[in-house]
């Protein structure tokens, strides 16, 4: 279980997040939406120990990462597999070693031929060719690129995948591949996903709650269905946007 | 009075006002530089320790930084041999013995012009390109990849690059010593009244062993200076691609400082002991 207790981050002047506080239970996929800049992907860093919050604290099963020392952060790492917004695969290293980088902290502690066989299995789940695995990411288009990272995030069996933005910058049809792939993966893996997205479409495809973050504090969480029907005004701002804005106006 | 008159004095007590506060800043800057420093100083001497873990790109950075250096490192140290040895003969045909030129061409490049040449071309071949590299790594999230994938990036990016500059800096300069001398040999005898013999007596007398280490020292202080300082300011980039290009500008600049600071420092330092 993930649990972000009391969460505060400030840059300069800027109160990113303020007293955050939710959990997120084994199974199934959780939507992180928001409006840009509200912070969504500053606090799925906080997950992973990439920003230190000025004020709380993340558990994640049972270990506190703020107070976590080096080794067992890494424990930590190894079961929450992240994929970046950019992707953020290793220029300098091939595809198949960008996946291989995610099995261990250690590296690829299994043998040649296991290594490549778990390599293949990856690129297979994400619908791509073996023979990908010997390309840079450089040759690859965005979308399998995409696609690379998120076989990088889960190569070492890791029990919670965090996305972010995963569709930002990709055509609709590599969106739809990539948003299908999330699905397919959380059933087929049996792994909890938290995806911070600020497409409702693309959450309401995915997830099966949603937690709206707006103006540093979580406003609402709950199943998707109780957003789609909830009363509050400014869940209804983003649920009919074009509606709203009539009646703003 | 006129108008400008009356703004002066509050311009210059504004100016005046402003001193505290920009000379605090400078301090609190160069403390935040020292801290950073100091402590990536530290993370890096710890993670050699783990060589099983960076093995790999030792030996990719080692192959970049030493066999691709080579052509460049060798054009250079033979123009600057080659430059050594007219102005030489310029200065002194006529005043001193002819010899003395193989002793000035060898003394110049083995002590000051092998290292200190190589080292300022490759501030700007590897010191920059690190920059750049781990700049770019920065702000496209690469390096928080390798830290969310449970890697250190000291370890993984820092180390490698420091050991291969420590390491391949030294075989530089011997090669840039002997092509500079060589070239200052040839750019003699095919310009000055000196005969091969003459040039070879003249650094055979300047030449002692303790010249050589001089030399080699000092290359691997430079190597290490210019990996670390490229290092240091390519993690700290933010920003986009003007970013990159402010690291890359700054670890030129403030390489080729460190280099002309650890040069005077070892001069004084090594000879003291020499």
């Amino acid at each position: 279980m993930i649990e972000i207790k009391g969460l505060s981050k400030s840059f300069g002047d800027n109160v990113v997040l303020d007293d955050v506080s939710f959990s997120v239970k084994e199974g199934g996929t959780l939507a992180l939406f928001g409006p840009s800049g509200t912070g969504k992907s500053v606090l799925l860093k906080h997950i992973v120990g990439l920003i230190e919050p000025d004020v709380g604290d993340v558990v994640v099963d049972g270990v506190s990462i703020t107070t976590a020392n080096r080794r067992q952060l890494n424990q930590v790492r190894q079961r929450v597999g992240y994929v970046f917004q950019g992707a953020a695969l290793f220029d300098s290293l091939s595809v198949g070693e960008n996946i291989q980088l995610g099995m261990d902290v250690d590296g690829c502690r299994l043998k040649k031929q296991e290594c490549e066989e778990r390599i293949t299995e990856c690129l297979n789940l994400v619908n791509l060719h073996p023979s990908v695995a010997d390309l840079y990411p450089i040759e690859l288009s965005g979308g399998m690129q995409k696609r690379v990272a998120i076989a990088r995030a889960f190569a070492g069996h890791q029990n919670y995948l965090l996305y972010d933005e995963p569709t930002t910058g990709l055509d609709p049809e590599n969106a739809f591949i990539i948003t299908n792939l999330i699905e397919h993966l959380s059933e087929e893996l049996g792994v909890t996903s938290i995806m911070v997205t600020h497409d409702l479409d693309n959450a309401f495809l995915v997830a099966d709650r949603i937690a709206l973050l707006y103006e540093g504090k979580i406003r609402f969480k709950g199943p998707v269905d109780d957003f789609r029907e909830s009363e509050d005004p400014i869940v209804r701002r983003f649920v009919s946007p074009s509606v709203e804005t009539i009646n703003a106006a | 009075m006129t108008e400008n008159e009356r703004q002066r004095p509050a311009e210059t007590s504004s100016f005046i006002a402003r001193i505290p506060a920009a000379v605090g800043g400078s301090v609190i800057t160069v403390l935040r530089h020292s801290a950073g420093l100091t402590l990536l100083t530290f993370r890096t001497v710890v993670a050699i320790a783990r060589p099983r873990r960076y093995y790999r790109a030792l030996m990719t950075q080692m192959y970049d930084m030493g066999i691709g250096s080579i052509p460049v490192v060798v054009l250079v140290a033979a123009l600057a041999g080659a430059v050594t040895s007219q102005q030489s003969g310029y200065q002194f045909t006529g005043t001193v013995p002819i010899w003395v030129i193989g002793s000035v061409v060898a003394a110049s490049v083995l002590t000051e012009l092998g290292p200190l040449v190589t080292a300022l071309v490759l501030v700007g071949r590897i010191g920059a390109r690190i920059g750049a590299e781990l700049g770019t790594m920065v702000v496209t999230e690469q390096v928080d990849a390798l830290r969310a994938v449970g890697r250190d990036p000291v370890e993984q990016l820092v180390v490698p690059r420091v050991l291969a500059g420590t390491l391949m800096l030294p075989p530089l300069v011997v090669l840039a010593d002997f092509v500079g001398i060589a070239a200052g040999w040839f750019g003699a005898l095919l310009t000055l009244p000196i005969t091969s013999a003459e040039f070879i007596y003249g650094v055979r007398t300047y030449f002692h062993d303790f010249a050589l280490w001089f030399g080699l020292i000092k290359a691997a202080v430079f190597g290490a200076t210019i990996t670390f300082i490229g290092c240091y300011v390519g993690l700290r980039a933010t920003g986009g691609a003007e970013g990159v290009g402010r690291t890359t500008t700054s670890v030129v600049v403030s390489g080729t400082v460190a280099i002309m600071f650890w040069d005077a420092v070892l001069a004084r330092l090594l000879k003291a002991f020499g």
